[in-house]
């Protein structure tokens, strides 16, 4: 019989987590009649409910990405229970015959053969140079070492999601706090925040983050003992990845919110709640805070995609995310030699493309959705 | 010389916002368009120069100008045109003008464009300008300077016909007479047709020889204005209009009420389109829609018998004036500095005395009124007497029923809050766009009366929306669905909820329409009446003053340079400043 364990690894934690905040937050405002006419507004939008379909289809293929398991290989009997070192998730196991259909190398989608010729040996004894028929159909192709790009496009999703949300969820608490802390407080706060980010500013952003990622690599390095298995190893450094990005990305959101709070700071309503003895925490919470919300929530999409793209930026000078690990940026980084070949890769890059644009795009009408149903002067 | 027909303005919906005005302009003379906001006045104005907004379009209409129709003319032409026959002056001179080039810069660029024969130093003179302004970017120059420049920029061309779209709404009442003077000067002397729209009936007395009066897209009255002021009007817009204006002569009188606002663009009613707010109204008027006859567009004009304006002489308000015993709110020697900081570490290098040694005191149940212009003091003088000046150094004594306000902290600055609060000018930034009116409105109670309980603040909310004219309804609404005289009753409310004592009104009319305006004032007088409010009225709108205020302060540069009972100073002024003030105030 042979078992399976679960296997969590911390990415998963944090990514369920966040999946049960969302829940909360739904169970809550289907009780309040105002929230659910709000977001009926958002799915009335012909375009919000197409892009909140599209999103949905990624969301689950990285949460089936995120069940992670072990497989038990057989043990000599009186030991205990011994598992395989290689860690699995539920979307691994839907998409067995892509997973397990590789060839020797490179072949374009659909195609019969493979791309490159080989000598074979004829029945006649005759050595003649063909490309070799393949094993399986792709519908996307293969890359260099054979495996189905459309698998390795769908594991991408769970990769990109997680650098896109964990670093939001690391860098959006960072630059509403200071952006509006320095914008609405002024004087010597201002001072402070402003040095700060001026400081983190002129350092060049790749540079800093490759500095830190390689530091966090020599500590990983450095304690092997930590991880059992070569997935959790590439977890945290994806975490790491993530947290560095947040940590170094806040500043252009936190200028923006300065300024916008500077502007807000002086209006009428501001000064009427302060003469009402309202508190500087509700004042920003409850005035200024749904007034920069818009600001926040474009901000936060445009700069999901270019996290992703970060991320391949990074890849490219080796402090991405780990080589095994699939992901958008490494499929990209790729593509720097296949597209220099000849005859031209081009559909591993193409795929990355048409997956990348496809989930902005979504993000950005949903956002864009959102944004326009909570807007009150959108509603009657 | 300019003759517009039946000009149609359909707005992107398809709804009309101008349906068939008829305007005709005559050399050397002055037209003036009045109307309340959104009657459809500047956007007729902006027809005529086809510079419509966006997705704004001419539907029908002639305007003639030399034998020539300006609506068919090719646009290549009517550039041409622009500027060169027919010019404009904008409301806000500071975004007329573009801030990085010198203002010889900016009227060289009109004079090479019309190929004029005149020069940037000829220009300047002629709109009094110092010849070292040419050399000055707009941001060195005053408010009434630029507008001075911008006027010299329209008169490059030398055109024949000048359109004013408000020209002095964004300025002080002193630069206003200036600048008036100067159009009128500029007309007699280039024989040029002038266009002057306005919601303000003294400029409209003072400026024009022909009025025509605009309502919800149509002209409902046109005569001379020498009989429609002196005769009175026919038309009972017009007619209330007049009423509705506080003056010192209306004083203790209330205004005649026009009930409503001016209805929105395409939502007219059937018939007359101002029956609805009409005190005449007849069943027929409700059915018919009236022809523009002898210059008057209603079934039944009212007659041209010299209406006897009420010219009683100006009395105190009744008893509360008279109040006797410590005063509510006693300041003494009040100065409110601002430090200028300079340098990497922002030293004080100087002061900004914004107020400088004002000492004023108010009764319960009293108005006092605080007049003066623009950078004189007066809000930040409001603000200090709140405990709103947080970067500011306050100085000297502010007593409010008997209590050093300027030495209260913690829990007593607390309840000092819900004794006074404050009405702010703009309605339209004064509520918070992204919260419901319930909202708005419980949060100074929430803040000042936590041991109120849920079901008791609605009560209370109830009572107060009530009060101003508005009902529970308006609770899970957002700010934006309301008109801004509903916006401002909105803000009278939320002040009112937590029981002040002062109330100080900053301004609470300038930016509604007039008959809001005369809404809104007896709000404000009957409230007073009723709780014994005791009101610091900040404005600049002197016979706004003359109709509400029962003392009267003049400030100017911090200081206060005339104080008195209202119809002492405003009948015989002391101080030059205070006589310039007066004799600056149109109408």
């Amino acid at each position: 019989m042979m078992g399976i364990q679960p296997t969590l690894l911390i990415s998963d934690a944090v990514l369920f987590l966040l999946l049960a905040a969302v829940g909360a937050y739904v169970w809550r405002s289907r009780r309040s009649e105002r929230a659910r006419a709000t977001w009926r507004g958002v799915f009335a939008a012909r375009m919000g409910r197409w892009s909140a379909w599209v999103m949905v289809f990624f969301v689950s293929v990285g949460v089936f990405d995120s069940l992670h398991f072990r497989v038990a290989v057989e043990t000599p009997a009186g030991q205990a229970q011994q598992y395989s070192g290689e860690v699995l998730s539920v979307l691994d196991t839907v998409l067995t015959p892509l997973r397990t259909a590789s060839e020797k190398t490179y072949s374009a989608p659909l195609a019969a053969t493979l791309l490159v010729k080989e000598s074979v040996t004829l029945a006649d004894g005759s050595v003649a140079r063909l490309a070799p028929a393949i094993a399986h159909v792709h519908p996307l192709g293969t890359d260099k070492v054979g495996q189905d790009v459309l698998y390795l496009a769908l594991k991408s999703v769970r990769t990109g999601l997680l650098i896109g949300t964990l670093t939001t969820l690391v860098m959006l608490p960072l630059a509403c706090a200071l952006g509006i802390a320095a914008g609405y407080f002024g004087g010597r706060v201002d001072d402070a925040i402003q040095y700060l980010y001026t400081t983190l500013n002129s350092i060049p952003g790749v540079l800093l983050i490759a500095a830190a990622v390689l530091v966090v690599d020599v500590q990983i390095d450095a304690h092997g003992e930590w991880f059992n298995s070569a997935a959790a190893r590439a977890d945290l450094r994806l975490l790491a990845l993530c947290a560095i990005l947040g940590l170094t990305g806040w500043t252009g959101l936190a200028r923006l919110l300065r300024a916008e709070t500077l502007k807000l700071r002086e209006l009428d309503y501001i000064q009427a709640a302060r003469a009402f003895g309202v508190s500087h925490g509700r004042i920003l919470a409850r005035h200024v805070l749904p007034n920069v919300a818009h600001l926040v929530i474009i901000t936060v999409v445009l700069d999901f995609s270019g996290l992703v793209l970060a991320e391949v930026v990074l890849s490219y000078v080796g402090a991405g995310v780990d080589p095994a690990t699939p992901s958008f940026g490494n499929m990209i980084n790729a593509a720097r030699l296949e597209l220099a070949r000849e005859p031209v890769v081009w559909w591993p890059l193409a795929t990355a493309f048409a997956f990348l644009f496809t989930l902005v795009l979504a993000a950005n009408l949903f956002a864009d959705a959102v944004r326009a149903a909570f807007d009150p002067r959108g509603a009657g | 010389m300019l003759q517009l027909a039946d000009l149609v303005v359909r707005l992107p919906d398809g709804r009309h916002a101008v349906d068939g005005v008829s305007l005709a302009l005559e050399a050397g003379r002055c037209l003036v368009l009045l109307g309340e906001s959104g009657c459809g006045k500047s956007l007729t104005a902006l027809s005529l120069l086809r510079l419509l907004p966006e997705g704004v379009t001419i539907a029908g209409g002639q305007a003639r100008l030399a034998e020539q129709d300006l609506f068919s003319l090719p646009e290549r032409q009517m550039r041409g045109w622009r500027g060169g026959r027919l010019a404009m002056v904008f409301q806000e001179p500071m975004s007329s003008l573009n801030p990085v080039l010198t203002i010889a810069a900016q009227i060289e660029e009109a004079l090479v464009a019309h190929g004029s024969s005149q020069t940037v130093a000829s220009l300047l003179a002629d709109v009094d300008l110092q010849p070292q302004h040419a050399q000055s970017y707009p941001f060195q120059l005053s408010g009434g300077q630029r507008q001075r420049a911008l006027i010299a920029m329209m008169l490059a061309g030398e055109p024949e016909i000048l359109i004013a779209d408000e020209p002095t709404t964004a300025l002080d009442v002193t630069v206003q007479a200036q600048i008036l003077r100067l159009l009128r000067d500029l007309q007699a002397k280039r024989r040029m047709a002038l266009l002057l729209i306005t919601h303000d009936l003294g400029i409209a007395r003072e400026m024009a020889d022909t009025v025509a009066v605009l309502y919800a897209g149509q002209v409902v009255e046109e005569a001379p204005a020498s009989a429609l002021f002196a005769c009175a009007a026919r038309h009972p817009y017009t007619r209330a209009l007049m009423q509705v204006t506080p003056s010192l002569g209306r004083r203790g009188q209330p205004l005649s009420s026009l009930p409503g606002s001016v209805p929105l663009a395409g939502a007219w009613p059937r018939g007359c389109r101002f029956a609805p707010r009409c005190g005449q109204v007849q069943p027929r008027c409700r059915e018919l829609a009236p022809p523009l006859e002898h210059g008057v567009r209603c079934l039944f004009p009212l007659d041209q018998a010299v209406a006897s304006p009420p010219s009683i002489a100006a009395q105190p308000l009744a008893d509360a004036t008279s109040a006797q015993g410590t005063p509510l709110l006693q300041v003494e020697d009040l100065c409110v500095h601002y430090p200028i900081r300079r340098g990497l570490w922002q030293r004080t290098a100087d002061w900004v005395r914004a107020v400088d040694g004002v000492s004023l005191h108010l009764n319960r149940g009293e108005t006092l009124a605080l007049v003066g212009e623009s950078g004189c003091g007066k809000s930040s003088l409001a603000r200090a007497l709140l405990r709103l000046q947080p970067q500011a150094t306050v100085r000297g004594r502010i007593r409010l029923h008997g209590e050093e306000v300027l030495n209260l902290r913690g829990a007593d600055l607390h309840a000092f809050r819900s004794r006074a609060q404050i009405v702010f000018q703009d309605p339209f930034s004064s509520l918070n766009p992204r919260m419901r009116v319930g909202d708005i409105l419980e949060e100074g109670l929430q803040a000042l009366r936590p041991e109120m309980g849920p079901g008791a603040r609605r009560q209370q909310i109830e009572r107060m929306l009530n009060r101003v004219g508005l009902d529970a309804s308006a609770m899970p609404r957002y700010p934006h669905a309301f008109s801004g005289g509903q916006r401002q009753r909105l803000a009278i409310a939320r002040a009112l909820c937590v029981e002040p004592q002062l109330l100080i009104l900053d301004e609470p009319t300038s930016a509604l329409d007039v008959s809001v305006q005369a809404q809104v004032l007896a709000l404000l007088r009957a409230l007073q009446d009723e709780h014994g409010l005791a009101y610091l009225f900040i404005t600049h709108n002197l016979p706004l003053v003359g109709y509400f205020a029962d003392r009267v302060v003049v400030m100017q540069g911090g200081k206060i340079v005339e104080a008195g009972a209202t119809e002492i100073v405003m009948a015989a002024p002391q101080h030059p400043y205070t006589q310039a003030l007066l004799a600056s105030a149109p109408g």
